[in-house]
């Protein structure tokens, strides 16, 4: 399966872990030389000719250490950093493929955190936890059997001990995970908490709920305290307790053998190196459990980017998306965010090729959600979108939106120069082009202005840019491409009075020519003469027609027209 | 410890201890124990030496056998009951003291001027509040009890060497010295990386964020393949930069663990022979052979401890920089008379780039009066003087002849009710929503603020009323509907000052008007600057101010003002012309511009 290919662990790295893994059994070889220690003083006795040999091996193997592991280390290091970035490539190929209407707001978060920190703590595991744990398992095991070889029960015992190991993860992981999503649940709580002081700070503040006297807040900060103490004080003694019994070894082992080599079963020497070996090995069990418990938090990372790799892709069918022209049309759409509350409900209309159609209703109402349908950044819950004849559900992303511009107050800039950022509407629009769409789009006056002029960069998302800046860009973006759809989400409430013309003026410009209009009106007067007017509130059109016609239905439009003669 | 009484110079990590405050002691008793633990871990290797001892002496028994278990057991019984009793005080005190930076970075938040919050992007306080605060945790529950453990075990067990043989102790010392040469060279090839790191890592995760956030732009332009390589190319830098760190320092960490052995290569040579010619005994060179070369391998979680300190100061740093932030204090009360004067105000961020100056006003108890002027004139930043955002630079402004600054800030926010564009809720009940401050409200008196500002029809048909919580149907509510639920609010407060960042909201034509009303109902006898951007409303105001290059250029009625300002006459003319376009469709021809 592709998703396994894309974690799939290099030959270098194997190497490397392999390599450290030996590393980890030639330190044990120390043992063979204390044992061989232990001989000489026992049996033969000690000469100078036997202790330089011993040297010399000790120093053979510590060289071959050193080699080897810093070697394997170096390339352990490289070969997770090869996994990361395979993974970071092939995330960025899947985020090709997944449907836009996947990239809402949390879930863009969750992608640039998969892409970006979790694949770094995978390759934590990878290029530290893996090889670690290899060794010291490989380690324990061989004890264990190279003790049993010896002496039976005192290998019985070094197994068990290990073998603990076991149920202790088991119960360890059952408590984390149950405190652990309380824990999770109390930091959401807390985030949320703050986040909604910050941003209500100077409202809050002006009602006298600042601080300690926000009830709200402070009790969210102490649960959370309270309930991340919970999880240390639950879990905390688990991994101690096990490591406490497997402790236990020592002595055991040490009452053990002493009573098998009075009774003459062993020698001494072994007498000594089973006592030796229960210090090791409950050592390495405690690292072992630590180890498991990171690899296994860890684990959760990789988890995290197979949600990503295995999303749902687009299924285009890319031979059948020719419309027969720009026309549209909605045909019973249901749509909500969240399940149960509806945005839209049933929904249908029909707009022509090369027609005006204005979009009215309080804000809340749906009207920019019929946009961001038309766009295919949302799927409908049920019902079907057409464009000329053909539905939208069986198009690519890319095939839909290549017939459409869009021009609204969500404007994303690369960051690169102005120029580039004009450019991407279309690759091969000239200079002359792009600044003659820019004087249509009444940006050349401040793009002229800038330091480098059509080459000064924006900055990250444009943020030197001001808001009705952006929308002038958008709009050149737009007369650039040419395409045969535009939707206009009027955005001009939001600027200042300078601005609210140049910009208005600017999407005359971009009308001037043939092309399908659908525009979210937030003032009435400005689209009256608009072919179709759709009247939308609490998520359905209640009316449609010209203005003239709905004028004379006296209802909603009719009253929202007295309304706003009425405003200054 | 010792105790600075000068706090302002305080940094790191004595002043993490003492936002501790009393919490410090769960985390001094988390010390002892772990020092206890760590004392008893050498236990077993003194037991494991007695008995090699006795082995090796032929004085070996069962009884013996049995003692020393009993000895170990001891040892093993105490220190895992120290170890997780250590932890969970440490981490009490731990998440105790984060509780309470917290409390006191938002205690702070609220004493601060409003305008130093709104030059630090409300992102950054968040990262702080979430991130920064978490990271003490680091050095409250950890750093302090470890290193204790990882420490002073070797330090005993150095101790226990010394009293067997002194010569021999001191050689299964020399590791740290080579280790000490190698990890100078360490941080030194690592601090040349460091810029191309932190570069390099900015680049990844801007592009990362691009890419994403970016795809429906990428989707819509067709430029999956020219995004996709910039993303491409940014992971292959970060790959290559890997690369050559890994390689730089990688076999420099790899010796450091390793030479942490090292003593054995010394030790056997030099023991055995000493062994050999009777200096020392079996035993003593079996316990060096074995506890002497390997007990030093328990100091290498340090290096990564010595890493991860400096997020810990980081963390420190970032709080103590808001903490540090100046409080505006006062104590006058707020005054009776509610007449608003400017002096002389002069304001500026950045010393010779002065944004107002020398603006002069007199706003008399009961006007309403509008600021108008082109974005970046300084309109917001007159209102942000008098609401006390931030202080004059120049000049001073009174309220009812007292100059703002000696007055009771909280006292100031209080009396000064600012309406913005933005409508906050929070995600409690609406009755909370408009209660907000004033736990004493009744009811009655929230639902007669509701009717003022026309909302309560909509509020009662809410499936709970009043009590329907705003955070569950968030929703629902259109804008121009939590505006009102805003305006109410602000009618209940009754503050004798009114500021309105005049929204130009994109509420439908009938939901306007009724915002309108409102608003003129919380108007209604207050003392009122508006920001205007909707220049029709500012003619129903007493007088209009016209701010221009930075200066109070104009101030007179409506009429006045037409005539003799010469901006204001042009703004009128295109705010005019702008909400008379009427866009036409292609198939119409061309745009019609009706004029009036």
């Amino acid at each position: 399966m592709i998703k396994q290919e894309v974690f799939r662990m290099g030959r270098m790295l194997k190497l490397s872990i392999g390599g450290i893994v030996v590393e980890g059994l030639l330190s044990i070889s120390g043992f063979l030389v204390l044992y061989q220690i232990l001989e000489l003083i026992f049996g033969s006795g000690m000469d100078i000719r036997e202790l330089l040999i011993l040297t010399v091996v000790v120093t053979g193997i510590f060289i071959a250490r050193l080699i080897l592991y810093s070697v394997s280390y170096v390339g352990s290091q490289i070969g997770g950093s090869d996994v990361s970035r395979n993974i970071r490539i092939a995330l960025g190929d899947k985020m090709k493929r997944i449907p836009l209407n996947r990239f809402i707001k949390n879930k863009t978060g969750f992608y640039i955190n998969g892409a970006s920190s979790e694949v770094a703590d995978y390759e934590q595991i990878l290029t530290h936890k893996l090889s670690d744990i290899v060794k010291l398992s490989v380690l324990v095991i061989a004890s264990g059997l190279a003790a049993a070889c010896i002496y039976l029960p005192v290998g019985i015992i070094l197994i068990i001990s290990s073998l603990l190991l076991i149920p202790t993860m088991y119960l360890t992981i059952r408590k984390v995970k149950f405190h652990g999503t309380r824990k999770n649940r109390a930091r959401q709580e807390n985030v949320s908490a703050i986040t909604e002081y910050i941003s209500g700070m100077q409202t809050l503040r002006a009602y006298g709920m600042g601080g300690r006297k926000n009830e709200v807040l402070t009790r969210a900060m102490k649960d959370y305290s309270d309930i991340s103490y919970q999880f240390e004080k639950v879990v905390l003694p688990i991994g101690s307790i096990y490591m406490g019994i497997s402790w236990l070894a020592l002595p055991i082992i040490i009452i053990l053998t002493a009573n098998a080599y009075m009774q003459g079963i062993i020698i001494p020497q072994i007498l000594i190196l089973l006592t030796m070996l229960p210090l090791y090995v409950a050592k390495s069990n405690g690292s072992l459990f630590i180890l498991f418990l990171s690899y296994k938090n860890l684990m959760l990372s990789r988890e995290n980017i197979e949600r990503i790799l295995g999303e749902e892709e687009e299924t285009a069918d890319v031979a059948r998306f020719e419309p027969e022209d720009s026309g549209i049309e909605f045909e019973h759409i249901a749509f909500s965010y969240n399940c149960g509350e509806e945005i839209l409900r049933d929904v249908s209309f029909k707009i022509k090729q090369n027609s005006f159609t204005a979009i009215v209703g309080d804000s809340g109402s749906g009207k920019s959600t019929i946009l961001n349908l038309i766009s295919k950044y949302y799927l409908p819950d049920s019902g079907t979108i057409r464009i000329g004849g053909c539905d939208t559900k069986r198009a690519s992303s890319e095939q839909v939106l290549s017939k459409i511009s869009a021009v609204d107050q969500n404007v994303f800039l690369f960051n690169d120069t102005v120029r580039n950022n004009i450019r991407y509407a279309r690759a091969d629009a000239t200079d002359e082009e792009v600044e003659e769409a820019c004087l249509l789009a009444n940006c050349d006056g401040f793009i002229r202005d800038m330091k480098n002029g059509y080459d000064t960069q924006v900055g990250e998302n444009g943020n030197r840019l001001s808001g009705g800046e952006k929308q002038r860009l958008s709009v050149a973006r737009a007369l650039i491409k040419n395409s045969p759809i535009i939707l206009l989400d009027e955005a001009t409430a939001s600027l200042d009075i300078e601005n609210e013309l140049l910009v208005k003026q600017a999407i005359s410009q971009l009308l001037k020519t043939d092309r399908t209009v659908i525009m979210v009106a937030h003032t009435l007067p400005i689209v009256r003469h608009a072919d179709q007017i759709l009247v939308v509130n609490d998520g359905k059109i209640v009316e449609k027609g010209t203005h003239e016609e709905l004028l004379e239905q006296h209802g909603k439009y009719a009253a929202m027209w007295k309304a706003s003669q009425k405003l200054k | 410890m010792y105790r600075n009484k000068k706090t302002k110079e305080k940094g790191g990590l004595s002043l993490l201890m003492e936002w501790a405050g009393k919490d410090k002691y769960y985390i001094y008793f988390a010390i002892i124990a772990s020092l206890i633990a760590s004392v008893m871990s050498t236990i077993p290797y003194y037991v494991f030496y007695k008995m090699i001892d006795a082995t090796v002496k032929g004085e070996c028994s069962v009884r013996l056998a049995v003692q020393y278990g009993a000895v170990a057991v001891i040892s093993i019984l105490i220190r895992h009951v120290m170890i997780p009793f250590g932890g969970i005080l440490s981490h009490k005190g731990a998440y105790r003291t984060l509780y309470k930076v917290r409390c006191m970075v938002t205690e702070h938040m609220s004493k601060m001027p409003l305008g130093s919050l709104n030059e630090r992007s409300s992102g950054e306080i968040k990262t702080v509040m979430n991130e920064s605060i978490e990271k003490l945790e680091l050095f409250l529950a950890h750093h302090l009890t470890e290193l204790v453990l990882y420490l002073s075990g070797p330090i005993v067990i150095f101790t226990y060497l010394c009293t067997v043989n002194v010569p021999l102790a001191l050689i299964s010392l020399l590791p740290l010295l080579f280790i000490g040469g190698v990890m100078a060279v360490m941080f030194g090839r690592m601090s040349k990386y460091m810029e191309r790191v932190n570069r390099t890592g900015g680049s990844l995760s801007e592009a990362i964020i691009e890419y994403i956030n970016g795809m429906r732009l990428i989707k819509a332009y067709n430029m999956g393949t020219k995004s996709f390589k910039k993303y491409a190319g940014a992971i292959e830098e970060t790959h290559i930069l890997w690369g050559d760190i890994s390689r730089a320092t990688g076999p420099l960490y790899a010796i450091y663990v390793v030479l942490l052995e090292c003593s054995i290569l010394f030790i056997v040579p030099l023991g055995g022979y000493w062994f050999m010619n009777g200096s020392i005994k079996a035993s003593v060179l079996l316990l060096f052979a074995f506890v002497g070369t390997q007990y030093l391998t328990d100091i290498r979680p340090l290096q990564e401890m010595a890493s991860s300190l400096s997020y810990v100061m980081n963390g420190v740093a970032q709080v103590k920089n808001i903490l540090d932030t100046t409080v505006f204090q006062g104590t006058e009360k707020f005054p009776k008379k509610h007449d608003i004067k400017l002096s002389h105000v002069g304001f500026f961020y950045e010393k010779g780039k002065a944004v107002l100056s020398n603006c002069n006003l007199h706003i008399g108890h009961g006007e309403q009066i509008a600021f108008v002027g082109e974005s970046g004139a300084g309109k917001t930043t007159a209102v942000q003087l008098i609401s006390r955002f931030y202080d004059v630079t120049e000049g001073e402004i009174k309220i009812g002849g007292i100059n703002v600054k000696d007055i009771d800030y909280e006292e100031l926010l209080k009396n000064i009710s600012i309406v913005f564009q933005q409508s906050f809720l929070t995600s409690g009940s609406v009755f909370e929503n408009i209660a907000m401050g004033k736990e004493t409200a009744s009811l009655d008196e929230v639902r007669e603020a509701a009717k003022s500002a026309q909302i309560d029809d909509f509020i009662m048909e809410l499936p709970e009323g009043y009590n329907t919580l705003v955070g569950s149907y968030f929703g629902r509510f259109s804008g121009g509907e939590k505006q009102r639920i805003c305006i109410a609010r602000a009618i209940l407060k009754n503050a004798p000052i009114l500021i309105l960042d005049e929204a130009t909201s994109s509420a439908d034509p009938e939901n306007q008007i009724e915002i309108d009303r409102a608003i003129s109902n919380l108007c209604r006898g207050k003392t009122v600057i508006i920001v205007a951007h909707r220049l029709g409303i500012v003619q129903s105001c007493d007088r209009i101010a016209v701010i221009e290059h930075g200066t109070i250029e104009r101030v007179g009625t409506w009429d006045e003002i037409l005539q003799n300002s010469i901006y204001f006459a042009k703004a009128w003319k295109n705010y005019n012309t702008a909400r008379e376009i009427q866009y036409i469709s292609p198939s119409q021809s061309k745009v019609k511009m009706e004029g009036k």
